[in-house]
């Protein structure tokens, strides 16, 4: 056996396992999304339609691009309060002392969770009869006291945002804090010596050095906030109104509630193709970085 | 300009102590070198002095002000560190520029001075390019141009030259000596390189374990080392060092019988005898005091070692560089009596 199919011998197992786990079902489900399929009607796949769903998405229905706007508000908020707050965190938790370690393990336990769950305690947290948070909120602000949080729109994104970013400032926390561990101490300290202050050395010297991680960051939690499901469907289901319907909440409603499996394809696949995008970017960043 | 003190100055990291209760001046403009092993507390002395680690007990004072408890930003110190600490997203000139940013200086003002600076150091064509565009040379060079720009009160350097290749450490260390001369700043210096201590010293202050062992002008170490410790680390190679005993003015060990000019009389149980291989020539059997057979040789290109065994030591001589003997030829060390040194056995201390 010579070098080469050796090579490809060995890696045939894991194309393999990749063609069926990975390849056929997005393959498949590409294949759905060009037919007209409503599961209640026929458990056969129903007539091929060529790009007509795309055709719907982009041109009749505006409950989608709703729906858009939606995601793009949850995730331009979320990834810029995560990413703010996990940098802050950060900044005061970097250091090595028993205190900073503690606190910071157990910021970490909120990243443990699973997302339904956190959706689920939280929404637990905010019922206005029996939460904890809600009570909390409440007595902090006054204003607030007749404000059902889950049930009004603005109160409902601002909950759906700060509950994401509960679930993941710790995980960049801990990504900024691995990142400014690996920048030399030495430039930090040279720039105490030449005589700049903390939030000079911070912004100057410190910020600038993580450019790369800060952009990686920020791209991988734009993905993560785009596709965010799991909060949405145990804390609003939506709602009120459409006020916090997602578009993979959309497409989760018109797969499994309404059964049209033929245009829910069609809308996985256009939010794919964004975040196909943005991975184009994240890699380019990774990548220019290596260079 | 400004003279620098330590005050019973000590630092621990919990139960380690790194400097031990030390006192020392450093005359203003003067270069004065910390020298030791590593672990001996010469860095962070150091950086006790910059700011940038704050002293378990004692005090700092930097032109005669207590600035003990003082940010680095406060103290108007300039420091060149180990790996130069450069910041890789500026350019040269920002780099060079940034303390004086940082203290309000104008534009104009900063780029004049900093192209002043770039001449001294030869950097003025390399400006724009970013930190690793550069050589290990040239980086050490900004590092210096960024510490000048300045002027400050004290410069610390934090072994900057280790890093740098044979050859090129001997040009630098030539430059550093230059430009501290014409600056004439109060320049404190840690290597653990003897020879850059040596050459670039105005006073070496040698430390072990936290401890100074002993303060003095180059020659004044080299030549008169304080005890054991000092007498071991300096000198290349070191000094023969054999344990013996005092008898009437003659120092005895076995194999080994010794007369000291100016000891007459002199009686003393468990003496160190030192003797530098420089201090003794090399003599045909029977010429001299001390003689045993060849143990090797070696050739240095100016010199050649001869190191022979003597009971159950080994002594080192420097010989002229045309000797030629073979392993096991009997041949006889004579050393310049001079620049012979006693030590108490115990406690090290020089006699």
């Amino acid at each position: 056996m010579n070098d080469s199919t050796l090579k490809w011998g060995l890696l045939a197992p894991a194309f393999l396992i990749a063609a069926v786990v990975l390849i056929y079902p997005i393959a498949q489900s590409f294949w759905y999304s060009l037919h007209d399929w409503n599961l209640s009607q026929s458990p056969e796949l129903g007539p091929f339609v060529g790009f007509e769903n795309y055709l719907r998405l982009l041109t009749a229905d505006p409950e989608f691009w709703e729906s858009a706007r939606v995601s793009a508000v949850f995730s331009f908020f979320s990834v810029t309060v995560t990413i703010t707050l996990a940098m802050a965190l950060a900044v005061l938790l970097q250091g090595g002392s028993r205190l900073e370690v503690g606190v910071r393990s157990i910021l970490v336990l909120a990243f443990s969770m699973s997302p339904a769950l956190v959706g689920i305690s939280w929404r637990f947290l905010l019922s206005p009869e029996f939460g904890a948070a809600d009570a909390l909120i409440k007595w902090a602000v006054p204003a607030w006291r007749n404000v059902p949080i889950l049930a009004d729109e603005t109160t409902a994104m601002i909950a759906l945002v700060l509950v994401d970013a509960w679930h993941w400032v710790p995980y960049f926390m801990l990504v900024f804090i691995g990142a400014m561990a690996s920048l030399p101490q030495e430039t930090i300290e040279a720039a105490q010596v030449d005589g700049a202050r903390r939030g000079r050395i911070f912004f100057g010297i410190v910020l600038p050095q993580l450019k790369s991680v800060l952009g990686i960051a920020i791209l991988l939690k734009t993905i993560f906030s785009i596709k965010m499901l799991e909060q949405v469907i145990t804390m609003t289901k939506g709602g009120p109104g459409t006020s916090t319907a997602t578009v993979p909440f959309r497409v989760y409603e018109t797969a499994f509630r309404w059964y049209d499996f033929g245009y829910a394809a069609a809308m996985a696949y256009f939010l794919a193709f964004v975040m196909l995008i943005l991975a184009f970017v994240y890699s380019h960043f990774v990548l220019r970085e290596k260079r | 300009m400004a003279s620098v003190d330590l005050v019973d100055i000590c630092k621990k990291f919990g139960p380690v102590v790194s400097v031990d209760k030390q006192s020392l001046s450093v005359k203003d403009g003067e270069f004065m070198v910390f020298l030791g092993p590593s672990g001996c507390g010469k860095t962070t002395t150091m950086r006790m002095i910059a700011g940038l680690v704050e002293p378990t007990e004692g005090s700092v004072l930097i032109g005669g002000q207590d600035v003990t408890y003082d940010q680095p930003r406060e103290r108007d110190v300039a420091m060149v560190f180990q790996n130069y600490g450069l910041y890789p997203h500026m350019t040269v000139a920002d780099n060079i520029a940034y303390p004086l940013k940082v203290r309000g200086v104008a534009k104009a003002d900063r780029d004049r001075q900093v192209r002043e600076v770039a001449a001294k150091v030869e950097l003025a064509p390399l400006l724009d390019r970013r930190p690793s565009a550069l050589s290990g040379g040239q980086r050490q060079r900004v590092a210096l141009a960024r510490a000048i720009v300045r002027r400050p009160k004290v410069f610390l350097m934090d072994e900057p030259l280790s890093n740098l290749d044979a050859q090129l450490r001997v040009t630098m260390r030539a430059e550093i000596k230059h430009l501290q001369n014409e600056l004439g700043i109060t320049t404190i210096y840690v290597t653990h390189d003897q020879i850059e201590a040596l050459t670039l010293a105005d006073r070496i202050v040698v430390m072990n374990k936290g401890v100074i062992q002993q303060t003095g002008t180059p020659e004044e170490i080299y030549n008169a080392p304080a005890n054991l410790f000092v007498a071991g680390f300096i000198g290349s190679p070191a000094m023969n060092l054999i344990k013996g005993s005092l008898r009437g003015g003659t120092f005895t060990a076995p194999g080994l019988s010794l007369p000291l000019p100016g000891r007459a009389g002199a009686t003393r149980d468990d003496v160190v005898l030192g003797v530098r291989p420089e201090d003794m020539t090399v003599a045909g059997e029977g010429a001299a005091t001390i003689s045993g057979p060849i143990y090797a040789t070696e050739m240095t290109g100016d010199a050649v070692l001869v190191t022979i065994a003597v009971g159950s030591q080994r002594l080192c001589a420097r010989g002229d560089r045309h000797f030629r003997g073979k392993i096991n030829d009997a041949v006889a060390l004579s050393p310049n009596l001079d620049y012979v040194h006693l030590f108490d056995g115990a406690t090290g201390e020089r006699i």
